[in-house]
Formats: structure tokens, sequence, C-alpha cells
């Protein structure tokens, strides 16, 4: 449901429920206010129903505004507003306002800091205990300054009292409702006078008062939300950072590798975009979902599996002739250097298997660790396809370069014995779908 | 009693500002836009100006300097939501006596319109 929905069921929804919970709200003519028989228990249910819907409000402001308005239409005053903390001003702004010409109070225009008489009050009401309900009515404020004998011994909350008194005419306040959360004070919603001009019962203020603290709640919850996303999101920023940071390195190391062997120059490149194009047929399988992010497991293993290369001498690794036996034992060492350099990298950790095994032979004929089947871990058998592969279709000092046909052949050939049968579909799939680039 | 024009193209902050200064003794006069408040100022012959800035027809900086063409011991108040201290050293460049920002606290408002009064009263 969009936020525009819910705005909207809310508002009907309390304008509903506040004609039918309680008469005390709407002031009869006839100067009584009616009442029914159990209006507490309305209020109860009105306000369980409005702060869980209050819950749904990502922005609070807009569920103050809609507060305002329905409370401005129904209870029907000479003016409501809201003042508001707000941290990036350290000051109460009153953000929302409703009202006829000329007693509506300007948004946006006046802040309280809390040196303002009337926010002491409200912030510092415990030390005074001025009401019980936590609202501070205009009249009742008069009352007890000129009338309570208590008060009046204490020159200090006298002397504030009638500040607040003057900051209440400033707002045109009849009643003033303090939002507290925990035991801060988060804002103030300021109401007229009754149009009617009936005193507001205790009820009504309970129960604005009661509203107050769900808007309060409500404020908390969009703010926790808001805290949420943001964390979520730097979390997710910080992860993408370090992931792209990872593969470019992964990316450096490997140009690295294949600036040494100007005959195989692109080798890595073009291998890891064929493993990738293969693992995209396979990316169902059992075999590929047991890891915990097969893609990227591939993306990193494909890049790095020759990064063992470093530890051959150059004069083996561009030598245009047959290869010795000597010298070929010492290109094998590669797989193992590799996987050597990357293991002690916890990150790295799982990669360095696959580079390893990478000239794994599915029938048990590869090296180094003579590896079969299933034991060799499953990227290392898609990397060894795609290492094959760019082996025969592209130019290399001990081996003319063949037509991708006949590498297609040779790998179709060497389907179970070489190469894992599933690896082998994949890649012809995949091959056939056109997508092992231009040497097809 | 001296005489206040209070200029915003808002009628409600115009209304507030205006029942604020009135009760406390201060004729007050209330325009909504620059051109107005030349007017005002040419009919009225307020001291004191609180003027804003962003508003329609002529905006508050070109008002500022008209009206000090045509007064220059008028004294004239930013109030702006604009925060910005170049506008503010401009606005004071063109005579401007105070640059304030909105939400603005009343208390300090209220300081320095009674400030520049006494100031006034004093001089006359």
């Amino acid at each position: 449901m969009s936020y525009d929905d819910n705005w909207l069921r809310l508002q009907d929804w309390i304008v509903e429920k506040m004609k039918n919970c309680d008469g005390a709200l709407i002031p009869t003519g006839s100067g009584s206010v009616q009442m029914r028989q159990e209006p507490e228990l309305d209020y109860q249910y009105f306000l369980e129903n409005a702060s869980r819907t209050m819950i749904r409000f990502r922005k609070p402001e807009h569920l103050i505004r809609m507060i305002v308005r329905v409370i401005d239409e129904q209870v029907k005053v000479s003016h409501t507003a809201m003042l508001l903390y707000k941290e990036e001003r350290d000051s109460f702004i009153l953000i929302d306002s409703k009202g006829g010409e000329g007693v509506k109070l300007p948004i946006g225009f006046i802040r309280m800091t809390f040196d303002n008489p009337l926010i002491r009050l409200f912030n510092e009401r415990h030390n005074f205990k001025i009401s019980e309900i936590g609202a501070i009515e205009y009249k009742e404020l008069l009352d007890v300054i000129q009338r309570d004998e208590e008060v009046k011994k204490n020159k200090d909350l006298v002397e504030l009292m009638e500040l607040s008194i003057r900051q209440m005419e400033l707002l045109k306040a009849n009643i003033c409702i303090p939002i507290y959360y925990k035991k801060d004070l988060m804002g103030i919603f300021v109401l007229g006078k009754k149009l009617s001009n009936m005193k507001f019962s205790r009820q009504e203020v309970g129960f604005f008062t009661t509203l107050a603290n769900d808007v309060a709640m409500a404020i908390a919850n969009a703010q926790l939300i808001q805290d949420l996303q943001e964390k979520i999101f730097e979390v997710h920023e910080l992860y993408e950072r370090e992931h792209q940071v990872f593969i470019h390195t992964a990316i450096s190391l490997a140009a690295a590798i294949d600036a040494r062997d100007p005959y195989t120059h692109g080798h890595t490149e073009r291998v890891t975009k064929y493993a990738l194009a293969i693992a995209e047929e396979l990316e169902d399988i059992p075999e590929a979902q047991a890891y915990r992010n097969f893609r990227e497991t591939l993306h990193i293993s494909a890049l790095l599996h020759d990064v063992g290369k470093i530890g051959v001498p150059d004069s083996i690794l561009k030598k245009k002739g047959q290869l010795t036996r000597e010298e070929y034992e010492m290109v094998k060492e590669h797989s193992l250097t590799g996987a050597a350099i990357l293991y002690p990298i916890r990150e790295l950790g799982d990669i360095a298997k696959e580079v390893r095994a990478h000239h794994e032979m599915y029938d048990g004929g590869g090296y180094p660790d003579g590896l079969k089947g299933e034991e060799i871990p499953f990227i290392a058998r898609i990397i060894s396809v795609s290492d094959t592969f760019d082996a025969i279709t592209s130019d290399r000092p001990y081996r003319q370069k063949k037509m991708a046909e006949i590498a297609v052949q040779i790998i179709k050939d060497n389907s179970g014995s070489q190469f894992d049968p599933i690896v082998v579909s994949a890649f012809l799939l995949a091959y056939r779908k056109g997508k092992l680039g231009n040497n097809t | 009693m001296l005489r206040l024009l209070i200029v915003d193209d808002e009628v409600d902050i115009c209304d507030f500002v205006k029942s604020f200064f009135k009760d406390r003794n201060f004729e007050v006069f209330t325009a909504n836009n620059g051109k107005q408040a030349v007017d005002m100022v040419k009919s009225e012959k307020p001291e004191i100006v609180l003027m804003d800035i962003r508003m329609p027809v002529m905006d508050g900086m070109e008002a500022l300097k008209e009206i000090r063409k045509l007064d220059g011991a008028i004294k004239v108040i930013m109030i702006t939501a604009i925060e910005d201290e170049k506008k503010a050293e401009e606005a004071k460049h063109h005579g401007a006596i105070e640059y304030i920002t909105k939400p603005l606290l009343l208390e300090q408002l209220e300081r320095t319109v009674f400030t520049i009064a006494e100031q006034i009263k004093m001089n006359s």
C-alpha cells in the first residue's frame, strides 16, 4: 500500500472515529457536553488503532499535519499549531498551523529555544508539579498564580509562570500540550479557543495529551526507521565500495600477470569472460548454489587463476620453442604458487582452493593433487574448460592457433575424462548462444 | 508613537508581527511586496521597516535601495529565510541596519526593534 493510500485511509478513519467515538469532542449546541456510557473504552480503541497506524508513517511531519488538520476540523477551535524540536537549529519551530485569518500562526517564522519560559515550564515542570495531565491551560495558569498559596511562595516559579502566560498570549493559546518522548520535550501542541466558547473538558484535554504521546512515539519510530535505513544504506555502500576495490585489485593483479606474457596477452580477461558465460548456464544447479556467492567467487577465481605465474621465470614464460620436461614441471608449479599467494588472505581462502585445482582433470589425471570428479572444486572445473578453450583458440608460443570449432570438438571429446560433463554441456550451450565472444 | 512598517508576502506573518508590535505601542502598517512598501514609505513615513527579501513584484533588496533613496534616516531591518552572509553584507551595504534570519526568536526581534526605537527617540 502506498504512502498516500495510508495517509488518506488514516485521515478518513480518524474523522470517522472522532464522529463516533465520543461526544465530548464535539460540543453540542445546548452548551452541555454529550457523553456516552463508556467513553474511556472508545478513546482507548481509537488511540490504539491510531498509534498502530501512525507507526506506518515514515515522515512524522505529514502525520502531525494531518492530526492538526483533523482536530482543527473536528474540535472546532480558533486555531491549532505544532511546535516541534529541530536538532539542526536546537530550537522548537512552528511546523504546522491551521486557523482563520488573523489568528493563524505563521509557519516557519518563529522559533523558541530552551531559554523560552514556556519551554522551560514544560521542561522543568516535574520540579513544580503544575498539572497532573501535562497540559497547561491559560486560565488555569492565571488561577494558580493568583490563588495557589504554595506556588506564590516560590518566586522563581511565579515569574516563570507569568512569562509563560505572555508566551501563550503570543501564541494566542488557550491550551498548550507538551509532547514528550521518554523524558525529553519534543514539541508543543497549541490550541486556540473553542469556537463554542466552552472550556475544554478534562476528557478532551486527556485525549489530546494521549494523542501528543502517540505523536511522540510516531516521531521516535520514524526517526528510528530513518536511522536504520541510513545504516543499512551505509553498510551496503561500504560493501559495494569494498567489493569494487576487491574486484579492481584482482583485475590489476591479473593484468600484471598477463603483461609478463606477451603471447597470452588478454588470456585472463578472456578466461574470466568465458567462465562467467558458462556459469550463467549453471547458476541454478546445486553445485553452484552451494557457494555463498557463486558468481563473485567465480569472477575473482577466474581473474586470479594464473596469479602463480608470477613465480615462473621469464625465460620459460617467454620461450618460443617447445618446453623441456623440467621447464614444463616449473610451469605446472603455478597453480600451487597461486594458491600459496592467496591462501593467507582471509577473504581469498576459498578462492585459493579453486586456483590450486584449475588444472585438475575430471578423471584424476590432472595436477597438483590428482583430484577426481566431485573432489575438484566446481569453479575450478569451470575455469579448466574456459582455460582450455582459450589456450586452443588463442596464439601460444608452443601451439598454433586453432579454430574455435576444433576447440569445441576437443572439449566435447574430453568430456568425462578431462572435463566435468555438466560443465561441458553448459559450455556448449553458451557457445551456441554466441556468448563465448570473438573467438567463436 | 513610532511608526513601523512590516513588509512580507505572507499575510500570516504580517498579521502576527502586526499584532505583536501593536501590543507594544507601535503604529503598524503592512505591505505585501517591495513596491507596496515603497508607496507606504512615501505616504505613511514610518521610522522603522521590517522587510522580507524574497517577494513578488519587487524584492526586498530592491525596495531597500528605493526606500533609502527616499529617506536616508529610515531604519530597515531585513527578515529573511535566506541564510547567506553575502546577502547580509549586500543588505548592510545598501543601508540595512540588521539582518535577521527566519525562523527567528521573538525576543531577539523585540530587542532589536526596541533598541532602534530608543535611538530614534534619543535623537529626536
